[in-house]
Order: structure tokens, then C-alpha cells, then sequence
């Protein structure tokens, strides 16, 4: 290490109580950055994985218009089989599932309740909705059902049915006709959130079909590898498609869950943006502090470093001290900052905040029908050394400007005259 | 005075500080030659000058009016960077306060300066410790100026001076913090260097320990030179002046 590197190594050293205040001001302030990012991350992760895992994928194949206009009586028409093949032969797709969702009434007696019932494949819908997976009586829909109909906890609570019951299931055809159809209850599932439980009514996909009186499926809801790489995934899939040339197919769009859900992530944005503002705030406190520790150090040093200037060191070179000892500041900082967040970001990545609790709703929380994770937990990974890093360095560098800035108005000559 | 090479000319130079009723002419016109291997005390009492004028001789400050030639450079055309560029490598100084850096060691400050100076690592280091030895301070090299007497901490200062051997020394009021045996053994060690390494040593002091040491004393009263006088080595030198 050069002499320079020493001097601003051990001037660091000349004021312990000061440099010590400095680097837990900022350990403190990174590590509360990192743990807030590490929880957006974690945030945003788990919305993904929930808003996928209820029912709608990570990506959506929708007939051409409906991003527009979410017309739910818009379908993809033709041979749909053979797109569902094609959609699941392009690598990094691991369910493809066709849904239909169409408006209708429920009615057991006096009792009846207005739904949103979906027809779907049972063995990929499985696969893709969480809120099914837990079968509270009877069974789920099973490939070779016809006219079977499994309820929601709740629905099925409202409707005082019990298994195999017959159920009328009214909708509306496309030509202003009542379809009905008798329903057989085969199952009751219970995702754990009351409001989700409420809605559940899923019947095979024919059927539904049947009872919409509209050809085709509404959407393919699809499962990826890497859910992160939606974007570059969701063309494939397009080139796919436009390269099958499968006839009688209706030009359909390709779309993330981020395009099929805009108000989730613009709440999501909000939230994000928020915490951002915190941590620009928490940064920006670290900043000032670390501004003004360096200015008193400064001042303090004003004869020594004016002495140096008059023996020919050259501005560049006080500032690059100046900056030294910040960058050293940085580093130590950066250290402690992972020592003060290793603890928090273990903790909220392996053991998490349960809101279940807190809200009493244990299973789940619905967010605009997705049921998502009670316990929320932060996304941690390898990118938090780097991240206190540049932080930590950033934050005390940008700090040391003002100081090395003021440093040009030490003048060596005035300063030795009035000393002397 | 010798005919050799005019390490320092001034002409007609004048330093005013601030402005209107509240200006203060610090430096009045002075005229002034300095030569290569002079061993000159710039002697006066205190608010004559002699600080405002070393600073001026020393590329700390620009002169209000008149020319200053030091080194063969013009200072009135010489910019921060070229200033601090002489200092750095023709011109040494040294402080009444040593103002050596307390968190370095006297091998370390010394080293500093030459670091300063683009010269590389094993070069610096052998001849901040060559230069040390040179000045009694060998033992001391790996102590800190805390450590180290008020002589012994200016002597690092005078190492850290001369380590690059400059032409031109510039030292103000040396020797006002040392005691006599100090004070003493201060200017016999600078009169070595005068005489051994032909180094011209420009002094500002109102010490009589100081005065009886230079071969040349120029007088400064009120920003004037008042008398500039050439004397034998070892020749006692009394002024008026001494007594302030």
C-alpha cells in the first residue's frame, strides 16, 4: 500500500468515535436498503408465483382484441387442440392448460347464487390453481366426467348442497337463450380464503363449453421454468404459433401475467415506488452524515493538508484522499452492513411474516381473486454483497463531494500566515 | 554576493490585502536577488513582511503588482498547477510548526513527499532513509512526530525538505519553537546541507540564532526592504531589530 493510501487509511483511524458513528450510520442505512429491496424482490416473486398459481399462469395465450377490451365472450376457435400441442412444445413451457370461464346461476332449491364457472382441463388445471388443491369432500374433476360440478366451501355452504346433489346450472348462449344443464356435485375444495371459496365453481371443459354455447376456449393459461423470463418466452411462443400455420385459428396474442393483471402490478408499482422513496430517504441520510463526518475531518485537517498543498501536492491529489478515505469508509461500511443485515434477511427469507396471522386468515389472502401467500417472505440472494457494496461505496463517494469540494478553498499561504 | 545563476528576482513587488479603507499593503515595492548557494535570513519585525514575502518567493501566492522570477520561472504566468508543480520539485520548505503529518511516520512523511513526486517505491523509501541517516534520524525513521522531540520532529521536517534535493529552501521562523541546543544544532546541520549540497537556504526569522548562521541579511520594515546586508560566515550580525 502507498504512502497516500496509508495516510487516509490511519486518518480514518485519528478520530475512532467519529469513524465509528460514520460506519454504523452506514451499516445501519444499507442494510435497512437491502432488507426493503430483498422484500420488494420477495414481493414481487411471490405475486408472480400466486398470481400464476391461481389459475392464469405466467403466460396467457387470449384471442386478438381481448388485452383491449377483456371481452370475456371472445374465443380462440379452430383446431385448439393442435395449438395447445404447439404452444407446449416450445422449450421452457411446462403447462399448458385451456380454460372457459362463462357467467351464470347456480340453483338448489330456493337457493341460488350468481358465478363465474370455469371449464377446464382437470389434470393441467391442477396443476396451475392452487386454490383446488385442497379437497375438503368428495374428489376434483377427473377427465372422463361429464355433467360433474366441484363448488368452493363456501359456494357450496351457501347453496346448503352436499355431494351428488344435482345442481341447475343456468347460463346465458350467445344468442340471448337460456342454456341449463344438471350438475352433479362431485367435490368441495377449500383454498382457505372465504372470498375465494366463494366463487369456486369448476366443471370440464366441454361441458362449459356446452353451457356458454360459444365454440372454442377462452385462453391457454400457461406454466413456465423460468417465470423471470416471461418477456423473451412469451415471443417464442408467438413464433411458434405464426410458424404452425395451424388452420382455422383465430390470430390470437401472447401475453405475460404483468399484461393480463395491469391494476396488480400498478398496486404493486405503488408499493414498490414507496419503499423506494424509504430507502432514497435512508440512503440519502447516510449521505449527509457521511458528508458532514468528511467536512469535519476537513476542517479539522486544514493546516496539515494546507502545509501539503504549499510542499506541492497538487488539488487532485487532496481530493483523492479525500475520496480514498471515503471508499475506504465505504467498504468498512459495506462490512458492517452485512453483518447488521444477515440476521434480518435470514430471518424474512426463511421464516417470513406470516399476515395470515395477523390478518386470521391463515390459508391465504385474496387480492383481486389471487389467493396469495400468507406468509410473505424476502428474496435473498447472492445479489446482496454486490448490492451493500456499490451501495455503501456509492453513498459515502457521493458523500465526500461536497467536502472535497470545499477543500479548494483551503489556501496555503493565508493559512500558514495566520498559524504562524 | 556571488555572480552565479539568480535563483530569485524581484522587481517592484507589492501585495495588498483587501480592499478600499480596509486595505493593507503588506509588501511595498520590493527589489530583490537572490543567487544560486546563498544562505540568506529574511529578518524583520513581526507585520514587516517577511512571511507575506516568503510566500510570495515561494509560489504560495500571486503578487498584486510587479515581477517574480523564481527558479527561471515567471510566476506572474504560472498557473495553480504549474505553481504547485515548482514547489513540488525545485523548491523545499520548512515550517516554524514542522506541520509534519501526525498520522505518518518520519520515514513516511518523508516518502510522502517523494510519492508526491511520481518517484517510484523502492527508489523513495531508500532515500527517505539515506536522508534521515544524513540528518542523525536513522533510529527514529519508524517513529511518529508524536513520538519525537520538538528538534527532532523539525529535523524530519527539514529531511521531507531536502529529500528531493531541491535548489531553493524556503524556511519560516525555524527555529521559534526549539530551544538554544536545538535551535543550534537546527542551523549547523542547514548550513551542511548549504555547504555541502550547494542548496540556497532563504530564511524568515527574527532569531538572532538564526541570523548569526547566514552569509546575507536582508532587512525588511513596514512591506520595505530597509537593508540588505553580505557578512562573513560565523560573523555576528546586530541590528535593533534583533531585540523585537
Amino acid at each position: 500500500m502507498n504512502v497516500s493510501s496509508q495516510y487516509a487509511l490511519r486518518s480514518l483511524m485519528r478520530s475512532t468515535t467519529r469513524t465509528l458513528l460514520s460506519l454504523i450510520g452506514v451499516g445501519i442505512g444499507c442494510a435497512i436498503a437491502a432488507v426493503a429491496v430483498a422484500w420488494i424482490k420477495g414481493e414481487s416473486g411471490m405475486m408472480a408465483e400466486s398470481t400464476a398459481m391461481s389459475g392464469q399462469g405466467y403466460l396467457q395465450v387470449v384471442p386478438r382484441g381481448w388485452q383491449e377490451s377483456r371481452d370475456t365472450r371472445l374465443r380462440i376457435t379452430g383446431d385448439w387442440k393442435k395449438l395447445r400441442k404447439t404452444i407446449e412444445g416450445v422449450p421452457g413451457i411446462t403447462v399448458v392448460t385451456p380454460q372457459v370461464e362463462t357467467q351464470g346461476l347456480l340453483g338448489m332449491g330456493t337457493k341460488v347464487q350468481g358465478v363465474s364457472l370455469l371449464g377446464g382441463d382437470p389434470k393441467s388445471e391442477r396443476e396451475i390453481r392452487r386454490t383446488i388443491r385442497a379437497v375438503s369432500q368428495g374428489r376434483y374433476l377427473q377427465a372422463d366426467d361429464k355433467n360433474a360440478l366441484v363448488l368452493g366451501s363456501e359456494l357450496a355452504k351457501r347453496l346448503d348442497v352436499s355431494l351428488n346433489d344435482e345442481i341447475v346450472v343456468t347460463a346465458v348462449a350467445p344468442t340471448g337463450e337460456m342454456n341449463s344443464s344438471l350438475l352433479t356435485l362431485v367435490g368441495v375444495v377449500h383454498s382457505g380464503s372465504r372470498s375465494i371459496d366463494a366463487t369456486v365453481a369448476h366443471t370440464n371443459l366441454n361441458d362449459a363449453i356446452h353451457l356458454g354455447g360459444r365454440p372454442g376456449v377462452e385462453r391457454f393459461a400457461i406454466l413456465v421454468n423460468e417465470p423471470k423470463d416471461v418477456g423473451p418466452l412469451a415471443q417464442r411462443v408467438e413464433r411458434a404459433i405464426d410458424d404452425s400455420k395451424i388452420k382455422e385459428i383465430a390470430k390470437v396474442d401472447t401475453l405475460t401475467w404483468i399484461q393480463v393483471n395491469p391494476s396488480l402490478v400498478a398496486a404493486k408499482k405503488a408499493d414498490a415506488a414507496f419503499s423506494n422513496a424509504i430507502i432514497f430517504v435512508i440512503v440519502l441520510l447516510v449521505i449527509l452524515g457521511i458528508t458532514s463526518a468528511q467536512l469535519t475531518g476537513v476542517l479539522q485537517r486544514g493546516r496539515e493538508f494546507s502545509a501539503l498543498l504549499a510542499l506541492g501536492m497538487k488539488r487532485r491529489t487532496l481530493w483523492r484522499l479525500i475520496f480514498t478515505e471515503a471508499l475506504f469508509t465505504g467498504i468498512a461500511g459495506a462490512v458492517l452492513a452485512t453483518v447488521f443485515a444477515t440476521p434480518a434477511l435470514w430471518y424474512l427469507s426463511q421464516v417470513g411474516v406470516d399476515y395470515g396471522a395477523i390478518s386470521g386468515n391463515e390459508s391465504g389472502m385474496n387480492m383481486s381473486g389471487i389467493l396469495l401467500d400468507p406468509i410473505m417472505k424476502a428474496d435473498v440472494g447472492i445479489w446482496v454483497i454486490p448490492f451493500l457494496l456499490v451501495l455503501a461505496i456509492g453513498a459515502t463517494l457521493i458523500g465526500a463531494i461536497y467536502p472535497a469540494i470545499y477543500s479548494l478553498r483551503i489556501d496555503p499561504a493565508s493559512i500558514l500566515r495566520a498559524r504562524n | 554576493m556571488s555572480e552565479s545563476e539568480i535563483l530569485i528576482s524581484a522587481e517592484k513587488l507589492v501585495r495588498e490585502f483587501g480592499h478600499g479603507a480596509t486595505m493593507v499593503r503588506a509588501l511595498r515595492g520590493i527589489d530583490l536577488q537572490i543567487h544560486s548557494g546563498e544562505f540568506v535570513a529574511l529578518v524583520g519585525p513581526s507585520g514587516s513582511g517577511k512571511t507575506t514575502l516568503l510566500n510570495q518567493l515561494g509560489a504560495l501566492d500571486q503578487p498584486s503588482s510587479g515581477e517574480l522570477t523564481v527558479l527561471g520561472k515567471n510566476l506572474n504566468q504560472l498557473n495553480k498547477t504549474q505553481r504547485s508543480e515548482l514547489r513540488l520539485h525545485r523548491i523545499g520548505f520548512v515550517f516554524q510548526a514542522y506541520n509534519l503529518v501526525p498520522v505518518l511516520t518520519a520515514r513516511e512523511n518523508v516518502e510522502f513527499v517523494l510519492e508526491l513526486q511520481g518517484v517510484d517505491a523502492t527508489e523513495r523509501r531508500k532515500r527517505a532513509i539515506e536522508v534521515l541517516d544524513e540528518l542523525g534520524l536513522g533510529k527514529d525513521a519508524d517513529r511518529r512526530p508524536e513520538e519525537l522531540s520538538g528538534g527532532e520532529q523539525q529535523r524530519v521536517a527539514v529531511a521531507r525538505a531536502v529529500a528531493s534535493r531541491p535548489k531553493l529552501i524556503l524556511a519560516d521562523e525555524p527555529t521559534a519553537n526549539l530551544d538554544t541546543e536545538n535551535a543550534e544544532a537546527l542551523m549547523t546541520m542547514m548550513r551542511r546541507l548549504h555547504d555541502e549540497q550547494k542548496m540556497t537556504f532563504l530564511f524568515a526569522t527574527h532569531d538572532p540564532r538564526v541570523m548569526r548562521h547566514a552569509e546575507r541579511i536582508i532587512t525588511l520594515q513596514d512591506g520595505s526592504v530597509l537593508s540588505d546586508e553580505a557578512k562573513e560566515h560565523g560573523a555576528e550580525h546586530h541590528t535593533d531589530l534583533e531585540l523585537t
